[in-house]
């Protein structure tokens, strides 16, 4: 290495990568010095991906991005105010940062991170530093998340900070600012750790040669941490990870990051408090929790006291903190110290309280709840960031008043009016480093997320981080997950790394286990409907192909006696409106092909094909953490697979079939999956139950429908075996003969038809027989005794009688006996609700 | 001296069974200013679970109880003795300059002043806004002594905004009541926090019962209403003065305090969150019987 090495990059005969690499001037380049040479650290990647070439380079992070896509394995979140979910943005060049330079960042971050806390110590205590002024209050007092429900915790250790991340900009002058401190529940570091493996899976070999510190000891000290701090059951506490919820930001993160824990991913409802404890509430009823890591903003936290009605959050919650029952990291109230004007007082406070002076500067800022600042901000606005002193929220950092078109005469009277809400930050010049983009290296401006865990005292940092790259600085000034796109950082360690993983440690003593009853309830009730979904769609894909097959055919389908029939059972499904099965409406709806296109193309047709492969794509997106990543994949790219244009006259009904066995072919795929390689759970048996039951029901309607029009004939017969995937078993069984008893048979009572009504029930039963073995109750459960008894219906119906010669007093009662089924399957479902899944209704307010 | 018994009941019934409930009163007379607790009872049923007390950051006393069972009425009653003797404060008494007083609860923060400095900021429910202050100035000419230019902007409150039962509901906002000049206690009193706090004055929202006359001849009128709200003015040497805003007047002896705080949401008396209930309906009734002593 060393100079000559530079000089060959520079010189050799391939084409320099960095020929074209032209950092703008007057700004610090991460890669290249000022003289235009390759910083040390560097040098080995650089060298390295020189030898892969552009070409290799492009190919490899093609596969790379390729990969990340098809498994979803990072993704952006599934929002309402992005309806669509993005996949993540990751470029192929991580942020090489040498271990002097981490050095700095990490001692001074660990500093700021005792000092906040001591800071929040003070806050929620004796406010000495109110009383001084050194916290001014008019701050805190103007504070919209300073809450005087957070005094009077109990916190082991007193620490309230427990996950502390700063984010950081380099200036050209080589000195690191930090430009935010997150200290309520900072969101990032699952996305690092996401980063890290697929940029390791990219370069393995180049990863390996450049001495990359790991991430894994630092997920192992959260957990160790989490552990230590436990008020109780410290050699194995409860933990889980409490989510804000599917519809926020941070989803995807905490889904992995839960997984990769081993904490239970909860949401808001599946915790109560109860005797000022907290609680998990699993199928096997009231779990007590010990620690709660806590991705759920503060001032959620607990709608009993804080009045909140967003609709989340634990009533309680902070009586079980006042009980000393439970320990939330961070602690309630640490939000406070997360706004902006508090840099403002950092650097005089550390002095006071560390006796030392602050290592890692914030970035220059005033507040104006002080006359002289706001009189400074006044006049200099226009060459400053002005934004709210109290960023809440994780929305947006900035509210530049200058990016609005104010006028200044404006904007200083709106600093006037409200100066307690305002602060005047300089922006830094930020550094640049190396992205790619086109096949070639370019510089482009970068900001740092770093993240720390610690006790109160002791603070470790995350050997890596977030970093975002932006070719407009002021996309960076924005919170993580706007704009811009996302970077690897790697750490250099002085000497090798030795691996370490989260999963195995080798030596330490394993229980086996088995899982048992613990599953959440909303947990179960999602498996619950994934599974009544996906039979939907499957069932309503071989409806509709059965339809349009017939539509594609060479006859007039209003010709085929079947055809009215099936869409008759187009409308039960709810796929089209009822009246298109009546004639004389029928031709006032307008034409029943537009109303199929709606179906299979209208995501807001509620009960349309698209709609509901919508909602197994919301219900996925909850289970996500415990979905395989290949069941994941199926089920993310159903939706995809229905990407059929809207034409301007009708669909082609060769295109349709096309996708709709593309869509039948994936939904036996993930069939597949389930009954070959998920463990037989709770959740398995819920996702189980409910596609039986949704089976059950769609069948019995296809029943109903033959039994209603018995002279229909052996056309009609083979279309209703072909919605039911049995048309193959009946012409095994009886070749060319038909025979209505004998398709009926096949479709009810035969009990080795995997599609027959007679199977759901015998599956469903063994399911709830298993469920209720952890009753504890001698008597069978009621919704055992209801499937029992739809079991027992099922097999001693008389189809045989109907061959006979009077079939149609036999089908009048067959068909009672059906509408009896189609009205107590509802029944079961409630039951079954009521006992294991109704622990998530919303509370509602008094008075 | 007036000694008062006190006798509160909250009622809820729901027309399907609520499954749990989880609550927090603030329903103890205070123990302080004037006023001594000399009693204190509370029944609650069904039977809670579980109940706790606890001294929140303004110093009330909070209960939290939670049921588990479930039920079809929730049965809160409060009784509790309470001796009042207050001092009586009079409009010719002497007092500093509302200015004065602006700038010295600004200065003096570095004891208890910090407490009473709070109460000079907007709260979620009485801000800070130019239509209080446009309306509040007109009686605080500069260097106008607190006490008549607040007994002024008191009767003006009074007079101007109508006692109106019919007219807002708990979520009405102070602008909102501006414009309407219509309202309850719990408006009038956040009209009037308002006010104050756009002055710079530290004030507090008070919640507690009134003492009430049905004719001439003074008798008491039983379950008059729910808990009455009012505020609390720092006014420098003289201490904390209470205005009744509803019936312009300056409390002596014929209140009694609950709670203390920046507005309704700090000493809400009960408050609450329970699953299931179908159709909830709420009664309330105070009684308040005074023993001259």
């Amino acid at each position: 290495m060393g100079k000559t090495n530079i000089v060959d990059l520079e010189s050799g005969s391939a084409p320099s990568m960095l020929a074209d690499y032209h950092p703008p001037p007057g700004v610090l380049d991460e890669l290249r010095g000022p003289d235009g040479t390759v910083r040390p650290a560097w040098q080995t990647f650089i060298q390295r991906l020189q030898s892969l070439g552009p070409t290799r380079i492009e190919k490899r992070w093609q596969r790379t991005r390729r990969l990340v896509r098809d498994a979803g394995l990072i993704y952006r979140p599934y929002s309402d105010s992005e309806s669509e979910p993005r996949p993540w943005k990751l470029d192929a060049i991580p942020w090489i940062i040498d271990s002097a330079q981490w050095k700095i960042i990490s001692e001074g971050l660990q500093q700021r991170a005792r000092l906040l806390n001591r800071v929040l110590q003070d806050i929620y205590g004796p406010q000495r530093l109110v009383k001084s002024g050194e916290v001014p209050a008019d701050f805190l007092f103007s504070h919209p998340a300073f809450r005087r429900d957070f005094h009077g915790q109990k916190l082991p250790n007193k620490c309230f900070l427990h996950f502390y991340t700063a984010d950081l900009a380099r200036s050209p002058d080589g000195q690191w600012w930090v430009v935010a401190d997150r200290t309520d529940a900072p969101l990032g570091f699952g996305y690092a750790l996401e980063n890290r493996l697929v940029l390791s899976r990219t370069y393995p070999r180049i990863f390996h040669d450049c001495q990359v510190e790991r991430l894994a000891p630092f997920f192992i000290k959260v957990r160790e941490l989490l552990q230590q701090l436990a008020p109780q059951n410290k050699d194995n506490p409860r933990t889980v990870l409490l989510s804000q919820g599917p519809a926020t930001p941070g989803y995807f993160e905490d889904a992995y990051l839960a997984r990769y824990l081993g904490y239970t991913l909860a949401e808001s409802g599946d915790l109560s408090v109860r005797n000022g404890k907290v609680l998990l509430k699993t199928l096997g009823g009231l779990a007590p929790v010990d620690v709660i890591m806590r991705r759920l903003s503060d001032q959620y936290a607990d709608p009993l006291e804080l009045q909140s009605d967003a609709g989340l959050g634990v009533a309680g919650l902070l009586t079980a903190v006042r009980s000393g029952n439970v320990l939330i990291a961070n602690a309630l109230g640490s939000s406070v110290v997360e706004s902006s004007a508090m840099m403002a007082f950092l650097g005089p406070l550390c002095e006071l309280m560390l006796g030392q002076e602050l290592k890692l500067p914030s970035v220059a800022t005033w507040w104006c709840g002080e006359e002289k600042e706001l009189k400074y901000v006044s006049e200099h606005w226009r060459n400053l960031v002005v934004a709210s002193a109290y960023r809440v929220s994780r929305q947006k950092a900035v509210s530049d008043l200058h990016g609005k078109g104010l006028t200044g005469t404006n904007v200083v009277e709106q600093l006037r009016r409200n100066p307690t809400s305002y602060i005047g930050q300089e922006q830094v010049n930020r550094c640049t480093v190396p992205a790619w983009q086109d096949n070639r290296l370019v510089p482009m401006r970068g900001a740092l997320r770093v993240y720390l865990v610690g006790d109160g005292e002791n603070y470790h940092v995350l050997p890596g981080g977030l970093a975002r790259v932006a070719n407009d600085s002021q996309m960076l000034e924005y919170d993580v997950l706007v704009g811009s796109s996302s970077k690897d950082v790697w750490v250099l360690a002085d000497e090798p790394v030795k691996p370490v993983t989260l999963l195995h440690q080798p030596g330490a003593p394993i229980t086996l286990r088995r899982i048992g009853p613990e599953l959440p309830s909303r947990v179960a009730d999602n498996f619950l409907w994934l599974g009544r979904y996906c039979e939907r769609v499957e069932q309503s894909a071989r409806l509709l192909r059965t339809v349009y097959t017939r539509m594609a055919g060479e006859e007039d389908q209003w010709e085929l006696v079947e055809f009215p029939l099936l869409l008759r059972q187009l409308a039960d499904h709810g796929l089209i409106e009822p009246g298109y099965v009546v004639e004389g409406i029928r031709e006032r709806l307008g034409n029943y092909e537009d109303a199929l296109a709606n179906t299979l193309l209208d995501p807001n047709q509620s009960g349309g094909l698209k709609a509901t492969l919508g909602q197994i794509l919301r219900i996925a997106t909850q289970l996500r953490d415990r979905l395989s990543p290949d069941s994941w994949q199926i089920l993310y790219h159903l939706d995809h697979q229905l990407s059929l244009s809207r034409p301007t006259d009708s669909l082609e009904p060769s295109e349709v079939l096309t996708v709709l066995g593309r869509l039948i072919m994936d939904l036996s795929g993930f069939s597949g999956m389930v009954a070959e390689s998920m463990t037989r759970t709770f959740g398995w048996r819920f996702l189980d139950i409910g596609r039986r039951l949704e089976r059950s029901t769609s069948t019995i309607g296809l029943v109903r429908g033959l039994c209603e029009k018995p002279d229909a004939g052996p056309s009609a017969w083979e279309a209703f075996l072909e919605v039911a995937d049995s048309s193959m078993t009946y012409r095994s069984r009886y070749l060319a003969q038909w025979s209505l008893a004998a398709v009926l048979d096949l479709l009810l009572t035969d009990e080795t038809n995997p599609r027959s009504v007679a199977y759901q029930m015998q599956a469903i039963a063994k399911h709830v027989a298993e469920l209720a073995r952890y009753e504890n109750s001698p008597l069978p459960t009621a919704e055992e005794r209801l499937i029992e008894s739809l079991e027992h219906r099922i097999r001693t119906a008389d189809i045989a009688m109907l061959s006979g010669t009077a079939p149609y007093k036999g089908y009048t009662e067959l068909i009672e006996r059906l509408d009896e089924m189609t009205h107590e399957l509802p029944q079961f479902f409630g039951l079954l609700n009521a006992r294991y899944l109704v622990h998530a209704r919303a509370a509602r307010t008094m008075g | 001296m007036t000694r008062y018994k006190i006798k509160h009941t909250t009622a809820y019934r729901y027309s399907e069974p609520v499954a749990l409930s989880q609550n927090q009163l603030r329903l103890t007379p205070r123990n302080r200013g004037g006023q001594k607790l000399l009693r204190r009872r509370l029944r609650i049923t069904p039977k809670p679970e579980m109940i706790t007390h606890r001294r929140d950051y303004f110093a009330n006393l909070v209960s939290h109880f939670d049921v588990y069972e479930p039920h079809g009425e929730l049965v809160i009653s409060s009784h509790a003795e309470v001796e009042v003797s207050r001092p009586l404060i009079e409009l010719k008494m002497p007092s500093p300059s509302w200015d004065s007083l602006v700038h010295q609860l600004k200065a003096d923060i570095t004891g208890n002043g910090l407490h009473r400095y709070q109460f000079s900021f907007a709260s979620a429910l009485a801000p800070k806004l130019p239509i209080a202050y446009e309306y509040a100035v007109r009686s605080f000419p500069k260097g106008r002594p607190i006490l008549p230019a607040a007994f002024e902007l008191i009767e003006r409150i009074h007079k101007d905004f109508v006692y109106d039962p019919t007219a807002t509901t708990v979520t009405t906002t102070v602008p909102e009541v501006f414009q309407k000049k219509r309202g309850v206690c719990q408006d009038l009193a956040h009209v009037a926090l308002s006010c104050f706090r756009s002055l710079g004055l530290a004030a507090s929202y008070v919640s507690g019962y009134v003492r009430t006359y049905s004719d001439e001849n003074q008798a008491e009128l039983v379950g008059a209403d729910a808990s009455h709200a009012w505020v609390s003015l720092f006014a420098g040497p003289l201490g904390w003065i209470d205005f009744d805003p509803t019936n312009n007047l300056v409390v002596q002896n014929e209140h009694v305090v609950l709670a203390v705080g920046r507005d309704y949401r700090d000493v809400c008396p009960v408050n609450g969150l329970f699953i299931g209930g179908g159709q909830q309906t709420l009664s309330v009734a105070v009684q308040l019987k005074p023993e001259t002593v």
